[in-house]
C-alpha cells in the first residue's frame, strides 16, 4: 500500500465521527409522493369551491390513459431521482427511467395523437398564452413545498449528477399535481392542454430547478464542519 | 453476495455507529480491490492512486448513505465508478483549466543559501511568516511537510481546487516577497 494512501486511511480512520443513516427510501418516497397527492387533492378541493360550475371529468379511455400516464411518470422519476441520490441503486434508477420514458411516451401519444395538436405559432398568441401560463402555473407552484423538501433530502445524500437527480425530483410531484388541472379545466382548446398540462411535468421541472438547485447548495453548505 | 462482501457490510455498519478499528480495517481491505477495479478503467497508473484515495473520501463522506441490508459491493462499486467518471472529466479539461504548479520547483530551489546572501531558508520563514494564514498553511503543507495535494486538501479541510488555488496565491506572493518578478511567476 503507498504510503500516501496509508497515511490517509489512518487520518480517516482517526476522525471518524458515528453518522445518523440516511433514511430509507420507502420512506422518503412515501413522504413525497404523500404530500404530493395531498396537495393534488386540496387543489381539487380548493377548485370545487371557486369553479363554478366545476367541469367533471368524464373518466373516458382517454381521460383513464392521462392518468395512468401521470402516475407512471410521477412513480418512475421517483425512482430515478430517488435512485440517483444514493450509491449501489442504478437498478431502481434504470427501472425508474424505463417508466419514465413509456409514460413521457404516452403523454406525448395523448397530447398529440389524440388531439391532432402541436404547439406551433399559435402559442404566441397573447390569450392563449395567458392562460396556458395559469394553468401551468396551478400546477408548478404547489409543487415548490415537495421539490423544496426532496432537494433537502438529496443534500444529506450522495448524488452524483446532482440536476440530474433534481429535476427528476421535480418531475415526481409535477406528475401528481398536473392531474387536477388536465381533468378539471375549462378551457377548449387542444394547443393549451398540450403545453399548459401535457409538457407542464418536464417544462415545469426545468423551471423548478431554479429553487430546487440553491435549496440543495445551502443544505450541503450547512451541514460541512 | 461473497463472504467477504458480507463482511465488509458489518464492518461498514460498525463504523457508521463510530467503531474506528473496524473502519481501518475495511479500508485497508478494500484498497487492494480498489485498485484492481480502478486500475482495470484508468491506464495511467499514478492517477490511479489518486482515484483509489478519492474514492476512500468519497466513501468516507457518504458512509451514512450504506444500508446495512443491502449488500456493500454495488454501493461501493458505485462510489468507485463515480470517482473515475470525475478523474476522466477532469483529465479532459485539465489541459485548458488547470493551471499545473510550475511555482512548485521555483520554491523549492530557493531552499538553497545562495553565496554572500543571509541563508534562504531563514528568508524563506520570514516570507512564509507575512502570508495570510490559508495561503501559508497550503504552501507548508505541500512543500514543507511534503504531502500530496489532495492528503493536503484533507488536511487543511478544503477541496483540492481550493488548496490549490491557495497554493498557487501563496507562490505568487513569495516571489515577490523573495525579490523575484511578478512577470515571472
Amino acid at each position: 500500500m503507498s504510503e500516501r494512501t496509508d497515511a490517509l486511511i489512518d487520518e480517516l480512520a482517526r476522525g471518524l465521527r458515528p453518522v445518523r443513516r440516511l433514511p430509507g427510501l420507502g420512506r422518503v418516497a412515501l413522504g413525497i409522493a404523500g404530500l404530493a397527492a395531498a396537495l393534488a387533492g386540496a387543489q381539487l378541493v380548493v377548485a370545487s369551491f371557486t369553479r363554478s360550475p366545476w367541469p367533471k371529468p368524464s373518466f373516458a379511455a382517454a381521460d383513464a390513459a392521462t392518468i395512468a400516464a401521470h402516475a407512471l411518470l410521477a412513480t418512475g422519476a421517483l425512482a430515478v431521482a430517488l435512485g440517483a441520490c444514493v450509491p449501489g441503486r442504478e437498478r431502481l434508477a434504470r427501472a425508474g427511467g424505463l417508466a419514465v420514458a413509456l409514460a413521457f411516451g404516452a403523454v406525448v401519444w395523448i397530447g398529440c395523437v389524440r388531439f391532432a395538436a402541436w404547439p406551433g405559432v399559435a402559442a404566441l398568441a397573447p390569450g392563449w398564452s395567458r392562460a396556458t401560463l395559469a394553468c401551468a402555473l396551478g400546477s408548478i407552484v404547489p409543487a415548490v413545498l415537495p421539490v423544496f423538501l426532496f432537494a433537502r433530502f438529496g443534500a444529506r445524500a450522495a448524488p452524483h449528477r446532482v440536476s440530474l437527480a433534481l429535476f427528476f425530483g421535480a418531475v415526481a410531484p409535477l406528475g401528481l399535481l398536473t392531474l387536477p388541472g388536465i381533468l378539471g379545466c375549462a378551457y377548449p382548446d387542444e394547443l393549451h392542454h398540450v403545453v399548459g398540462h401535457l409538457l407542464t411535468p418536464a417544462l415545469g421541472a426545468l423551471g423548478l430547478l431554479l429553487v430546487a438547485l440553491p435549496v440543495f447548495a445551502s443544505a450541503r453548505a450547512s451541514q460541512r464542519p | 453476495m461473497s463472504e467477504r462482501e458480507l463482511a465488509w457490510g458489518r464492518w461498514m455498519a460498525s463504523a457508521q455507529a463510530g467503531d474506528a478499528a473496524a473502519y481501518e480495517a475495511l479500508l485497508r481491505e478494500i484498497v487492494p480491490a480498489l485498485r484492481v477495479f480502478v486500475g482495470a478503467r484508468l491506464r495511467e497508473t499514478s492517477a490511479a492512486e489518486d482515484v483509489v484515495q478519492n474514492v476512500l473520501l468519497s466513501l468516507h463522506r457518504a458512509r451514512h448513505t450504506y444500508e446495512p441490508s443491502r449488500p456493500f459491493g454495488p454501493w461501493l462499486r458505485t462510489i468507485a465508478r463515480n470517482a473515475i467518471s470525475d478523474a476522466l472529466r477532469a483529465r479532459g479539461r485539465r489541459a485548458e483549466r488547470e493551471t499545473s504548479l510550475p511555482d512548485a520547483d521555483r520554491i523549492a530551489d530557493l531552499r538553497e543559501p545562495a553565496r554572500g546572501d543571509a541563508p534562504l531558508s531563514a528568508r524563506m520563514e520570514r516570507a512564509l511568516a507575512e502570508l495570510p494564514p490559508a495561503q501559508r498553511e497550503a504552501v507548508e503543507l505541500i512543500h514543507v511537510r511534503e504531502l500530496s495535494v489532495l492528503e493536503a486538501a484533507t488536511r487543511a479541510g478544503v477541496s483540492v481546487s481550493a488548496l490549490k488555488v491557495r497554493a498557487h496565491r501563496g507562490y505568487k506572493a513569495l516571489r515577490i516577497l523573495l525579490g523575484g518578478r511578478e512577470r515571472d511567476v
